[in-house]
Order: structure tokens, then C-alpha cells, then sequence
């Protein structure tokens, strides 16, 4: 908010009614005053008051008034008090800029970064107060991948995975609506603009994942002993190697489940920690020709299957 | 109606507040902005403009002067943010830079200026004292790839052939358009001799040379024809360049009028056998290549 006024200044290199204007206007922003308790005010102030007339007040009201400032008659709903319900002055965001922010937002939900993301949609809630137009509001507002997301869930499966403890999670499954599962979680991930908590998944005895916001609430609770349970999940991610060539050789970038283990001008040979066979053989699939599975055996021979199975459709159809 | 009584220097400064609050003004835009208001008739001297600065500074604003500029700090608002609002604004304020369109960045920059402004004290002090730890993107546009990148919109934009050495071969092909893709800028161009389009890592080029001929404007996306059945079917979402075709209980035609028929055979690959390529015919021998070269790899 504004600092106090400088006293110490000499009257003539200042506007005597732009001082009171100002002065007014910081008056009407903290509190609601009646004329009565304006004159007063005025008058104890060293620069308005040697010109205090009658006319004062009514001239600086309409002078915010002219200058865009709400400044509703006094009456009896208002107690007969003089207050700002809305000015100029304050930070606009223009429905082209909620729209470019908006624009900006995408380029950080690209990054797959959740907790910036998060905070990305903390901050233009903030900034919400600022926009007048309705479309640009729900743009900026709700128009964003975490919308659906409850926040105590969020972060009570933050501290669950810190500390790899066994919870309780209510979820609303596709096939059977809503249950409730057992789940040792290990991470959080953003993927395909969902955000997805993985770890161990006791009904399946495998590892799982699970869309955040389609859970309600987490619990934790006792269930046998966390520290084995997490070493038998992370026994069950594989490792699996695999070589790229051509585009996608320049456009792989190492992550927390893969790293380069070795390069060469036309070839990179990748290791990755497996936790979802479905969802990387969906990887692999999408570097076409330019993929060849090194290690192990076992999930080349899967690849190739479902490879093969594809093409078995096209001689199928080709011979009816 | 009778016409309200103003004291018109008073508006002036409030006017001048205004005006600044939003924009970093000269003394001359300063001068135009008072002589513009249909409530001030009179010409102003510089002298007039340092008395409205003084009664602002008099009521503990701000005013700074960065080159021919004067920028107005301290606002009457009170933004609070915690520390993490603070780092992801700061990550914005860097990612905004690397935005290619100069009039979104240099209206952005105001926006992120007026935004600053309206910070509460503490908040303020916190985004300074972060902004030197500010998370840096792999910036796709520092100044040498800006310029190429403008380079490669231009031989879009000129729609003449282009000879390109790219990853040991070279190609003569017609320039359609830039897209980026995770930090990546690629050109997508017709290349003639296969009849469809591709896609070249601009950051691979080693070498562009424009040839005076145009190319001609005559359609030449070519519509690829493919049926989803099982579950997929029912859950697809199509694409902005996809129309359905059919939508019958177990499957689904889709024509896509995409540009890139590399990058549809490898989604396509990814539905499995939930997907059959049905037209054009070089398209469906493309695909059923392309699933033996990837097999071979393994015989």
C-alpha cells in the first residue's frame, strides 16, 4: 500500500489538488468515512487544510469520480458514508493477456513438471481477481490440466510417498465405480495431461497407477510391514534396453526412468526402468523403425508378438 | 444536467497515475496524454509534468526513469504470493522470453511489469531475491536459434523449393510450416519424390538454399482412411485434421488430412491391432512395410 506523505516539502513544487485527490482516494481505499469525518481528517493535514472550504470534499469526491472511481452517494444503507467500491487504478489483466498467459501455461505443462504446474494455476488463481472479462476468467482459471485434482489429496499422497507408507485410497474406477484400494505409493507423474500417483498395488499384487483426480480421499493405514512390501515393488521393475537411431535420436531426452548408456553419431543405446510393460511397448511402437530392443530376450519376444499379430490383421484382410 | 464540479489539475495527476500504472511513459507521451483529456484544454510545460511527479512522490510513489522513460512503482494494490508463486512466475517471466512472436512477448512484458508492480512488499523482495535462481528452460530461442527459426518461417512464408542437407542426405523440398515440439523446432515439407510430407530438425540442417521457383498452390494433402474398432472405438477422440467418417457400435472410420504421414503411421501403430489402414493403397503398403522392416530388425 502507499507510504505515509512526505512532509518535509516545499508547497509550490507540488498540485495542491492532485495532493488531495491522491490523499482522498488512499483515505477512501482503507475505510468508509462520513463527510463529517473527512472534514476533520482534512483539516489535521498540514497541505489541506490551510485551503479547507466547504466545497473541498465535494470538489476531490468528483474529482475521483471524474477520474473513473465508484463513489456511491451517501445514504441509509451506506450509513451515510463516503467509500470507493471500485477505481481505475488497480492491476488489469486485458482478455488478450489471459489469453497469452494462458498460451504460456501450455508451454510449462509441456515441461511435465506437476509442481510447477500447480503452482503455475496457484498464481493465475491470484491474478484471477484482476480480470473483468468472463471468458478470460475461466480460461486462465479452469482451463488447465490439474482442475479436477482435490488438494488434500494431492497432498496427503505427496507425504505417502515421501514416506512410502500404506494407504487407503477411495477411487472411482471405470469398471467397477467407486472402491477402495490398498496402494504403497512411490511417485507422482504427469502424463498426457493427467496426473497419475504409481506404486504398489495390493489387489493386483503389481505395480499400478492411478489418475489423482479420480480419488477422493486418502488414509494411511496399517498393513503389514511397508519396507518389505516397497522392496518386493521395486523388485518387480524391469529393465529393459533398447536402441535408437534417425529423428529420434535427436529428439530423445533423458529422464528419471531412462538414461543414454551409450552414443555414437548414428545410434544411442538407452536403459529403462520398466514400471508399466503396456505403456513403454506404447513408447516403443511410436519410434517405429527407428527402435530395435536389445535386453531382455523375454520382451523382445513380446514385441515382436504383438508386431507380428498386427501384421497377421493386414494378410487376414488382404486375402477376404 | 448541471455539469459536476472537477478541480482539473487534481484529475490530471490521477489521470497521469493512471496512464503510468499501466504504461512507462515519456515526458512527451506524458505531455499528449494531458492534452489528448477532453476535460483539460491547456497546454502544459515540462515544468508542470515535475510538479505532478513531485505531489506522486509526495504520496510515496515511485517514479523512476530508465533511458527516456518514467516508470511508476509501488501501486495500490497488495499481490501476496508464497514462495512458489514466485517461482513460477519468475520461470514465465524467463519461458516468455523465449517466445518467438515479439508482439505476445512485448505485451506480456508490460503485463509481467504491471504484475510485479502490484506486489506487496514482502512478495517483492522474495521475486528479487529468486530471480537469480530462477529455473532456466532449455531455451529453444536465445538469439542465434531466434534468427534461424525466422529464417526457416521466412522460406515458409516465400513458398519457393529449398535444397537441404540433412543427417548425410539432401533434399529438395517445398517448406510448408514450423512446429515445436518439446523445446524442438522442426520443419514440415513436402518432399516431391515420395509424395507426402516430412518432418527435418531444423537444429540438423546443416545446409538451406532457396531456389528462385515457387512451388505450386494445389492441394497435395493427401487423405489417409483408417477404421478403430473395440474399445478404442468407443473412447476416440479425433483430432482438429480427422473427420469420422462412420460411427457404427463396434468401429469407427476416420479420415486424416494431416501433413505428416510418418508421424500417423507411428499412432497408428500404437492402436495394435484395435487399428487396419483402408486407404490409399500406398499408404496401407507403407504400413504393412513398415511393420515388416520393424520385425526383420528382430529375425
Amino acid at each position: 500500500m502507499l507510504k505515509s506523505p512526505i512532509r518535509d516539502i516545499k508547497e509550490n513544487v507540488i498540485s495542491k489538488t492532485g495532493y488531495r485527490a491522491l490523499f482522498l482516494l488512499r483515505l477512501l481505499l482503507t475505510s468508509s468515512y462520513t463527510r463529517e469525518e473527512l472534514s476533520e481528517i482534512f483539516a489535521k493535514d498540514s497541505f489541506i487544510g490551510k485551503d479547507l472550504s466547504d466545497d473541498t470534499i465535494t470538489n476531490t469526491i468528483n474529482t475521483l469520480r471524474s477520474a473513473g472511481c465508484i463513489i456511491p452517494k451517501p445514504n441509509k444503507k451506506n450509513n451515510f458514508k463516503y467509500s470507493i467500491t471500485s477505481h481505475p487504478f488497480s492491476l488489469k489483466i486485458s482478455e488478450s493477456n489471459a489469453f497469452y498467459l494462458h498460451e504460456l501455461r501450455k508451454g510449462v505443462i509441456a515441461t511435465g513438471d506437476w509442481q510447477l504446474i500447480d503452482s503455475v494455476n496457484n498464481l493465475y488463481k491470484k491474478l484471477a481477481g484482476f480480470i473483468s472479462d468472463k471468458y478470460a476468467l475461466e480460461l486462465l482459471t479452469t482451463k488447465h490440466p490439474l482442475k479436477d485434482i482435490d488438494k488434500k489429496v494431492l497432498q496427503d499422497l505427496i507425504i505417502a510417498t515421501k514416506q512410502k507408507c500404506t494407504v487407503n485410497i477411495h477411487y472411482r474406477s471405470a469398471k467397477n465405480g467407486w472402491e477402495d484400494l490398498s496402494f504403497l505409493p512411490d511417485f507422482i507423474e504427469f502424463e498426457n495431461e493427467k496426473l497419475y500417483v504409481w506404486g504398489y498395488s495390493y489387489k493386483y499384487e503389481n505395480i499400478g497407477y492411478l489418475r489423482i483426480d479420480k480419488i477422493k480421499s486418502v488414509t494411511q493405514i496399517e498393513y503389514g510391514n511397508n519396507k518389505e512390501i516397497y522392496e518386493k515393488y521395486l523388485g518387480l521393475i524391469k529393465k529393459v534396453r533398447y536402441a535408437l537411431t534417425g529423428l529420434a535420436l535427436h529428439t530423445f531426452q533423458e529422464n528419471r526412468f531412462e538414461h543414454i548408456i551409450s552414443k555414437s553419431d548414428s545410434t544411442i543405446i538407452i536403459e529403462a526402468s520398466v514400471y508399466s510393460e503396456f505403456n513403454f511397448i506404447q513408447k516403443l511402437l511410436s519410434y517405429g523403425a527407428e527402435c530395435k530392443i536389445i535386453a531382455p530376450q523375454e520382451f523382445k519376444d513380446k514385441f515382436v508378438k504383438i508386431l507380428k499379430s498386427i501384421r497377421a490383421e493386414y494378410e487376414k484382410n488382404d486375402q477376404t | 444536467m448541471t455539469r459536476r464540479k472537477v478541480a482539473a489539475a487534481g484529475l490530471r495527476v490521477l489521470e497521469l497515475y493512471k496512464h503510468m500504472s499501466n504504461h512507462p511513459c515519456s515526458r512527451y507521451e506524458i505531455i499528449q496524454l494531458i492534452e489528448d483529456n477532453e476535460n483539460v484544454s491547456n497546454i502544459y510545460a515540462k515544468e508542470t509534468i515535475s510538479k505532478y511527479f513531485n505531489t506522486l512522490r509526495v504520496m510515496g510513489f515511485q517514479i523512476e526513469k530508465n533511458g527516456s522513460k518514467f516508470y511508476l512503482k509501488n501501486d495500490i494494490d497488495s499481490l501476496h504470493l508464497n514462495i512458489n508463486e514466485i517461482r513460477a512466475f519468475n520461470f514465465l517471466k524467463n519461458y516468455m522470453k523465449s517466445m518467438v512472436k515479439s508482439e505476445i512477448q512485448s505485451s506480456l512484458y508490460e503485463q509481467f511489469r504491471r504484475i510485479e508492480n502490484a506486489l506487496d512488499k514482502e512478495s517483492y523482495e522474495l521475486l528479487k531475491s529468486q530471480e537469480a535462481k530462477g529455473i532456466r528452460l532449455k531455451n529453444l530461442c536465445d538469439d542465434t536459434s531466434k534468427k534461424l527459426l525466422k529464417q526457416y518461417i521466412h522460406f515458409c512464408a516465400d513458398k519457393q523449393q529449398l535444397i537441404i542437407k540433412y543427417q548425410g542426405n539432401t533434399y529438395k523440398i517445398h517448406p510448408k510450416e514450423i512446429i515445436v515440439r518439446q523445446n524442438n523446432a522442426y520443419l514440415i515439407a513436402y518432399y516431391p519424390p515420395e509424395g507426402n510430407f516430412k518432418e527435418f530438425l531444423i537444429e540438423s540442417i546443416d545446409d538451406a538454399k532457396q531456389l528462385p521457383n515457387r512451388f505450386p498452390e494445389k492441394s497435395i494433402i493427401n487423405d489417409v482412411t483408417f477404421v478403430l474398432k473395440g474399445h478404442l472405438a468407443k473412447v476416440y477422440v479425433s483430432r482438429d485434421e480427422e473427420k469420422i467418417d462412420v460411427n457404427e457400435p463396434s468401429t469407427l472410420t476416420i479420415t486424416n488430412r494431416g501433413k505428416d504421414r510418418e508421424v500417423l503411421m507411428r499412432r497408428l501403430l500404437r492402436y495394435r491391432e484395435n487399428c487396419e489402414v483402408k486407404f490409399p493403397k500406398e499408404f496401407r503398403k507403407d504400413f504393412k512395410n513398415l511393420l515388416d522392416s520393424i520385425i526383420e530388425k528382430y529375425e
